[in-house]
């Protein structure tokens, strides 16, 4: 992943997980000892992250992991088109966006790929 | 399309909690899935996304979104799951990708008949994680008002599960 995505896709899963946890900018930042400022400025994606602000950032926001915070690795890709179907289609009418099939297509490679070193 | 079965749902989640010997709350969800060597995956997804369910030869894989609350992420895999148990044929033949938004007001659609996978997800999902045994010991012979948040929140708080999620399962009590 390229580095400005990468800091938008972790921006973005800072904010929806922040969000999730009824949280505000201020909130976090208060548990994290960083400025609002910073807060809004790494979840728009604008500001790189420190290493030790992404371990703060992912345990204030109550993540057993820093990596549930992160965007995969891009995986190999599974050797085909996979094809995918959406709930809710005939109420949204929506399909998936390049981005979110990404995402799906990236879990499935992780969740089959051979466990390596897991406890 | 044919009709939602919520009845067969409830009575699938009802067995595997005798099978794992559920007796109190909160619900091993996590486990029961891995105890069955289905694949559970946490992964940061777009928002309106919940989860995804998916067999690929034989491999059963459950995805849930790592960014919503972990209480949503419980109803998200214990949905999951109910797609593996009740829908394995449809998820083999392609990756079920599921929008959460609507996940609790998808009654009002299966009124329609247009979407009975997902009801009847839901009505696993709901059974598994509130069965009806331990919500009736928890709510030890009383009843509970619906508008009484208080209570609704400390219900939930025992299953581990949304105050939405409870209220939907009280209604259907």
């Amino acid at each position: 992943m390229a580095g400005d995505a990468l800091y938008r896709a972790f921006g973005s899963a800072v904010s929806t997980r922040r969000k999730a946890l009824d949280l505000t900018q201020a909130d976090l930042a208060g548990k994290v000892n960083m400025s609002r400022a910073s807060i809004a400025n790494i979840e728009s994606g604008r500001q790189n992250v420190l290493l030790h602000h992404a371990y703060a950032l992912a345990a204030a926001l109550d993540f057993a992991k820093v990596s549930e915070l992160l965007p995969p690795m891009p995986q190999k890709p599974l050797g085909e088109e996979l094809k995918m179907t959406l709930s809710n289609q005939t109420l949204s009418r929506k399909t998936l966006s390049q981005d979110a099939e990404a995402q799906v297509a990236d879990l499935i490679s992780s969740a089959l790929q051979p466990r390596r070193g897991k406890s | 399309m044919a009709d939602a079965d919520t009845e067969r749902a409830r009575r699938f989640a009802r067995s595997i909690l005798q099978e794992f010997g559920v007796s109190t709350p909160p619900v091993p969800v996590d486990r029961i899935i891995k105890s069955r060597k289905i694949a559970l995956q946490y992964a940061p997804l777009d928002e309106d996304l919940s989860g995804m369910a998916y067999i690929k030869e034989g491999v059963g894989i459950i995805g849930v979104n790592a960014l919503h609350h972990p209480n949503r992420q419980r109803f998200s895999a214990a949905h999951e799951l109910g797609h593996h148990v009740l829908h394995a044929s449809e998820i083999s033949r392609a990756v079920h990708v599921d929008k959460g938004i609507r996940v609790l007001f998808r009654n009002d659609v299966s009124a329609l008949g247009t979407e009975p996978m997902e009801v009847e997800a839901n009505a696993f999902a709901s059974e598994l994680l509130i069965p009806e045994d331990l919500l009736a010991a928890a709510l030890e012979g009383e009843g509970v008002d619906l508008e009484d948040e208080t209570a609704i929140e400390a219900l939930a708080r025992r299953f581990r599960v949304s105050p939405a999620a409870m209220r939907f399962r009280l209604t259907r009590w």
